[in-house]
């Protein structure tokens, strides 16, 4: 099971975290994201700001990257310090 | 040094006790952001999230930029996390050196840095409700000014 977590904003779409067995044919960020954005309207159009950052793995990484069961993906909204 | 605090700091001691820690220094240039009332909207508390690897990480980021852009003898970064209440510091950035310009612009750097570059999350609590705070395009011209 993938382990999923949100920061800020994301958290009221979908709340802090999902334990989810990664679909079939979603094998990329780009097609999780997809994916959510089915299930909770308006999650994939936050994603496509330019300033939220997915993290995988404990690392900042584009939409491309292939993901599996193992893997930790973070959704971090802009960030808002200070 | 960096703090992130889950309690009410008082940045008037930390920032005295900054100072009287500086072997040689100068100058001192200092920022404390406090939480707005924000008058009419009645705004009563922010809760700040923040990420539990990230967030330390990204700031030594901006300190170690810091460092190698100005001569600093030192810096003092602490930033709240939790519940903040309206009146209270968010924030603390004291950075100190031999000339004022090392410390000013250090000083400015980090803050706009801390403002857009580091994973924190403002949530805002009013009369009106709650809503997730974002930096605007002003704070994002400010960023722009050090690359």
């Amino acid at each position: 099971m993938a382990e999923i977590i949100f920061y800020g904003k994301f958290q009221d779409i979908i709340g802090p975290s999902l334990e989810l067995g990664l679909p079939e044919g979603v094998t990329s960020l780009k097609e999780l994201v997809s994916y959510l954005g089915k299930l909770y309207a308006g999650f994939s159009e936050m994603v496509l700001n330019a300033r939220t950052k997915i993290v995988l793995n404990d690392v900042i990484v584009q939409t491309d990257m292939p993901i599996s069961d193992a893997d930790r993906i973070e959704f971090l909204p802009p960030f808002s310090g200070g | 040094m960096i703090t992130l605090s889950a309690e009410a700091f008082d940045p008037y001691r930390l920032l005295r006790e900054f100072t009287e820690g500086v072997d040689g220094v100068g100058a001192v240039a200092s920022f404390t952001g406090l939480v707005r009332g924000e008058g009419d909207v009645g705004v009563s508390a922010l809760i700040l999230e923040h990420h539990s690897t990230l967030t330390r990480g990204a700031i030594e980021e901006a300190v170690q930029k810091a460092r190698r852009q100005w001569d600093l003898l030192d810096l003092r970064i602490v930033h709240r996390i939790g519940r903040v209440e309206v009146g209270e510091p968010i924030v603390l950035v004291a950075t100190a050196a031999k000339h004022r310009r090392d410390a000013f612009e250090s000083c400015d750097m980090l803050m706009d840095f801390l403002k857009t570059d580091v994973p924190f999350w403002k949530k805002e609590f009013s009369q009106q409700g709650e809503r997730w705070v974002e930096p605007g395009a002003k704070d994002h011209h400010d960023r722009s000014r050090w690359s």
